[in-house]
């Protein structure tokens, strides 16, 4: 589970522009598990910063009050007029895994935030730790 | 179906099975993708494979799960007889979302459980319940000939 992962990430696992805001405040969510943030996520979290989103603020929110992030994640599930898809819900934890193992690898603490979010979306932690290992796989067979 | 359209199909089922928490593998030719079952306390298990198999008028991608029950060879004094085939007709309508069927080659057959999914709307539970139960008749079946060899 806490295998290192590479930074550059699996291959288009946050290029979907429909689900930035999932990514986006999940991600950050998560990637402020252990109350800072690796330049990588950083990185990584403003390419897919929402447009109406001021970067720098929202990091500060989202370590002073952590659950204002998974407001805005739930805010963007109940804007949408369909539900999400299976392909859309995999995409979206994908996406999260992506975020958090940008430094490298997946804190036990990002791994907790991580599961909390797919319960958000009615996904078990089983589940959730099959994902991760199947990105882990991913991430492994493109080095 | 092109061989990367179709990778790119048995790359989502294998991403709605992660969801629902099965693991599995898409085979080395890009034909399925496969998933083990244990079928009962004693051991018992199972696979199922799933693979593209047709489209809907509306463009839709129908997805066929299968496990394989028995393989009957054919042949003089050998093959499936009538009552065998009735039988899996009455199971048939005993069963849910699954179904039996006969695939054929010249020298054998191969009885199968099966049921059908569209992968646009498929969600990580239906596929779940479907693969449990396609599992479940094809174990069934293949425990009552005294095998267990898929």
């Amino acid at each position: 589970m806490l295998a290192m992962m590479d930074p550059s990430g699996a291959d288009g696992a946050l290029r979907d522009p429909v689900l930035s805001a999932f990514f986006f405040w999940g991600g950050l969510y998560v990637a402020l598990a252990d109350l800072s943030i690796h330049p990588e996520e950083r990185r990584r979290l403003q390419s897919i910063a929402p447009p109406d989103v001021a970067f720098m603020d929202a990091l500060r929110n989202g370590l002073e009050q952590p659950t204002l992030c998974l407001q805005r994640f739930s805010k963007a599930n109940e804007m949408r007029r369909q539900k999400l898809t299976a392909v859309e819900l995999h995409r979206i934890l994908y996406g999260l895994i992506d975020v958090a193992s940008a430094d490298g690898h997946v804190t036990p603490e990002e791994m907790r935030r991580l599961r909390e979010v797919a319960q958000l979306l009615g996904v078990s932690s089983a589940a959730c730790d099959v994902i991760v290992a199947q990105y882990e796989e991913e991430v492994q067979r493109a080095d | 179906m092109q061989i990367e359209e179709r990778l790119e199909v048995l790359k989502k089922i294998q991403n709605v099975a992660a969801l629902a928490g099965l693991k599995g593998n898409i085979d080395s030719e890009g034909q399925h993708f496969a998933m083990g079952f244990t079928t009962s306390d004693s051991g018992r298990s199972q696979q199922v494979f799933v693979r593209p198999s047709g489209r809907t008028p509306e463009g839709g991608t129908i997805l066929t799960l299968f496990s394989p029950a028995l393989v009957v060879k054919k042949g003089m004094f050998a093959g499936m007889s009538k009552d065998q085939a009735l039988g899996l007709l009455r199971m048939n309508e005993n069963m849910f979302f699954a179904r039996f069927g006969i695939w054929e080659s010249d020298s054998q057959s191969m009885i199968v459980a099966s049921s059908d999914l569209l992968l646009e709307t498929m969600d990580a539970d239906e596929l779940r319940i479907h693969a449990y139960y396609v599992a479940f008749a094809a174990d069934t079946y293949e425990a009552k000939h005294g095998t267990d060899e898929f």
